[in-house]
């Protein structure tokens, strides 16, 4: 286990020492550095070395340092993200496992059928059509927005759902109603694409399983159909996926910056918008490299806990290479 | 009763406690969708009409105020003023017991004396003053005005009585202490700063002496207010306003439409047939003291010819602008001041246009013009990208080759600060400050506002400046006019822009919502507004 927890820092390093690179090069075209007589490489570990400290410069246009923006933004997206992803692993898990069992049967078809249908959606123009039937006719939601404005969430951790706790006791339901109020339309639009990729990965997975000799036996033995899922299927169908679900992250935080202009959702894409448009580019850099950052970490985080709980995971890695 | 049956009444009781509190906040606050955040929270320093209409009324007092119904100048901070004889020196009277706000930053120990009133001017005339160093001397109104060239000095007369020398007469100059740039900032609070080392923060966290005081904000999402409740008029009924930044128009009527917003600012056009529909919104609309023009460089080849400036402009189909573009909410310009200014002259006919084919305007046509607009709304045009569009397409059936390149505000303001600025045209406009014509005039025509950024054409021509001068010399109505008409009539003839539309002024709010001043100088005031 060490010697695949080394390799996987190993890759993040290596990785992270990349998207810098790319970064130094682009600023260099931008001549957002000083120019100095240093030969390029002592100026690039330069760059690195100020990035990880946080110092990701000041930006141009508010003044403040990036880092501190980002840190205000971030998590904002970030709650949406895990909102997301709870959601997908609550409704695609169950569909998942139901496709999977039923294979070369029309409720798999008509499952990765509307799931398909699903993927195919492009994000923005759900969203807008959800406002315009959910918020606008039918009033059930707020178009926009985290939380009602005129109640007073103080900024601690900066989620919502969690700040909540620091108002007093009978302002803490109506303030968590009103996040989970806004929280309920981007949710449901951003969790569209990793539900698919849930139910697609987890019925192959499952489906693989279920023609494994011990679910066989298991049958024989006379168990039930629900208990061969819950006490032997599911938990041997779950883990391969995760490193693919855990690379999905990177596509659900693209999604999350754009949902966020159609929801106004106060997080770091509506942030790196209104960057480009004033093209504030020592902000914009800040942020990609923070974003590809959080991309590469959580899939190697994901790979990590992958290979604690599904120690398979670890010999395919080693035959891999 | 068993324990789910107890669970369900616990819910039950929490939602509708949940409810009540919730009624009692809304009840107790405003939300005011707006479309620009302020970059900061001293008008002093802002060029956006917009973003100071979030911050100078409900911050701030001035020395004097612009009574929005009659149009008169009434006491502010100054409950009474004497301008001598010769028009050079005005005495201003402060009041006594004004507050200055108690927030978590600072404790006032005393109430707005001659020493704020000081403080407040001296940043903007002395530039060895630390906080002139400090925001680099960008004062964009009072340098466009040139206020600070004609104040010969500044002078304290008692703890409660100021004193302006000037060095020529300026008819204009009470109507720019009452304008929304001219506030009163806390001298306490700036020497509390900068012992501690932290003055930029005067200009970010802010202290006056206005109805609200700010709380918190979130970048480009909110800002909060509460009330002051020592403010010297009697504090606003409203304990809560909220200025919710959504620039997107669409966006803010579905927030009205939802009860997310209280008041919306400027619908478009195409909106307002939804707002006319539902009956418990409604719409404040007045003759707006603006207009969006046409810029033409006369820096820079081909628009520094004033013959390629009156071709082009003879091409624009304005009446087409306001049929699409804003849907008739606006009136078609004729010159630079809207109709209701009292120095506003008749212009009966569009520039000449040349109709034959010169071999300089042949010539012009053969290079690409770049045309600049912006890429949000302003009060004096809801579409400045179609009206953009729009123009485009005229020039390009008169044979021009034009690109239209989109640009943020702060973007333009960097690029308008430069020596050299690449644009052939620029879609841009002006709302008034205050009721002085000067206003219109100085701030976009004189050569300081080339310096500055804000004379869009970068035309700089001496005989408009001595009219300029002449105008404001003279307290006389009829010599004012006089040289407003000869003003007007230089411009007329030099086609420095193409004045296109002066635009309606709208708003749109709920019906539960009372007492909203519309200033027809700036924002809206929230002072006295309540909830039924």
């Amino acid at each position: 286990m060490l010697r695949y927890f080394i390799r996987r820092i190993n890759l993040l390093v290596i990785t992270f020492l990349i998207i810098n690179l790319i970064a130094f090069i682009f600023q260099q075209n931008q001549n957002l550095f000083v120019k100095t007589d240093d030969f390029w490489f002592k100026q690039y570990a330069l760059f690195v070395f100020q990035n990880i400290n946080g110092d990701l410069g000041v930006s141009s246009i508010s003044g403040k340092p990036v880092f501190d923006e980002l840190v205000s933004f971030l998590p904002a997206t970030l709650e949406l993200c895990f909102a997301a992803f709870l959601l997908s692993f609550i409704i695609g898990i169950p569909l998942g496992t139901l496709a999977g069992i039923y294979h070369q049967h029309w409720i798999r078809n008509l499952i990765l059928s509307v799931t398909m249908v699903g993927y195919s959606i492009p994000v923005f123009w759900l969203a807008l059509l959800l406002v315009m039937n959910s918020s606008l006719m039918l009033g059930w939601f707020p178009v926009s927005g985290r939380y009602d404005l005129l109640l007073e969430i103080p900024q601690v951790t900066g989620f919502g759902i969690v700040d909540v706790m620091w108002l007093e006791p009978q302002a803490r339901w109506p303030a968590l109603m009103s996040i989970l109020s806004h929280l309920a339309l981007p949710t449901l639009v951003l969790a569209v694409v990793p539900t698919t990729e849930v139910i697609r990965q987890l019925s192959n997975s499952m489906a693989k399983v279920m023609s494994e000799n011990y679910i066989k036996a298991a049958a024989t033995k006379g168990l039930s159909k629900w208990q061969i899922v819950t006490r032997h299927a599911l938990h041997n169908a779950l883990p391969p996926i995760l490193p693919s679900l855990g690379l999905q992250f990177g596509n659900v935080l693209t999604m999350a910056m754009v949902l966020e202009v159609v929801f106004a959702w106060p997080g770091i894409g509506r942030w790196l918008i209104s960057s480009i448009y004033q093209q504030d580019y020592i902000a914009i850099q800040g942020g990609m490299l923070a974003v590809a950052t959080l991309v590469i970490i959580t899939f190697v985080l994901t790979d990590l806990f992958t290979a604690l709980i599904h120690p398979l995971r670890r010999r395919e890695v080693y035959a891999q290479h | 009763m068993n324990a789910f049956s107890i669970g369900t009444v616990m819910c039950l009781a929490f939602l509708l406690l949940g409810c009540d509190q919730q009624k009692d906040v809304k009840k107790l606050g405003l939300v005011y969708c707006t479309e620009t955040a302020p970059h900061t929270f001293n008008p002093q320093l802002e060029s956006s009409i917009n973003a100071i209409a979030v911050t100078s009324r409900h911050l701030y007092d001035r020395l004097v105020e612009v009574d929005p119904i009659t149009q008169q100048l009434v006491g502010g901070v100054a409950n009474n003023w004497q301008v001598s004889e010769d028009g050079l020196r005005y005495r201003f009277d402060l009041r006594q017991g004004i507050h200055f706000h108690k927030t978590d930053y600072f404790s006032p120990s005393r109430n707005l004396n001659a020493d704020d009133v000081i403080l407040s001017f001296e940043r903007i005339l002395d530039t060895e003053h630390p906080l002139y160093i400090l925001a680099n001397g960008d004062y964009p109104f009072f340098n466009n005005i040139g206020f600070g060239s004609n104040i010969r000095k500044l002078t304290k007369l008692s703890e409660s009585a100021v004193e302006f020398e000037l060095k020529r007469p300026d008819a204009a100059f009470l109507a720019n202490l009452a304008s929304d740039y001219a506030v009163i900032l806390s001298a306490e609070y700036a020497d509390k700063l900068s012992q501690s080392n932290q003055l930029g923060q005067l200009d970010q966290l802010p202290i006056g002496s206005g109805p609200f005081y700010y709380v918190n904000q979130r970048k480009d999402h909110f800002i909060r207010y509460y009330r002051h409740w020592l403010h010297w008029r009697g504090a606003p009924p409203m304990q809560q306003l909220v200025f919710d930044i959504t620039p997107t128009s669409s966006i803010r009527l579905a927030k009205l439409l939802t009860g997310q917003c209280d008041i919306m600012a400027q619908p478009a056009a195409n909106q307002l047939e939804v707002l006319k529909a539902r009956e418990e919104l409604l719409v404040s609309v007045q003759a707006g003291l603006n207009v969006s023009y046409l810029a033409f460089n006369t820096q820079k080849p081909p628009f520094a010819d004033v013959r390629i400036r009156r071709n082009v402009a003879g091409l624009v189909n304005k009446q087409r602008i306001v049929d699409s573009v804003y849907l008739s909410t606006a009136d078609i310009a004729e010159g630079v001041l809207s109709p209701s200014s009292w120095a506003y002259r008749h212009q009966s006919r569009s520039p000449e246009q040349d109709h034959l084919v010169y071999p300089y305007i042949e010539k012009a046509k053969q290079d690409p013009i770049e045309l600049w607009v912006l890429n949000e709304a302003k009060s004096y045009n809801p579409q400045p990208r179609k009206t953009a569009e729009l123009i485009r397409n005229d020039l390009v059936n008169g044979g021009y080759q034009v690109n239209v390149r989109l640009l943020d505000w702060q973007v333009l303001r960097r690029y308008l600060r430069a020596p050299e600025v690449n644009y052939d045209l620029l879609l841009v406009g002006w709302s008034t400050d205050n009721s002085d014509p000067d206003d219109f005039f100085r701030q976009q025509f004189s050569c300081d506002a080339v310096e500055q950024g804000y004379n869009f054409s970068r035309w700089c021509n001496g005989h408009f400046e001595q009219l300029l001068n002449a105008a404001t010399a003279s307290t006389r109505l009829a010599d004012r006019v006089r040289n407003y008409y000869k003003i007007q009539k230089i411009i007329e003839q030099d086609v420095p822009i193409l004045p296109l539309t002066h635009a309606l002024k709208m708003y749109s709010y709920n019906d539960s919502v009372h007492g909203i001043t519309w200033n027809p100088y700036g924002g809206v005031s929230f002072n006295n507004a309540y909830r039924k």
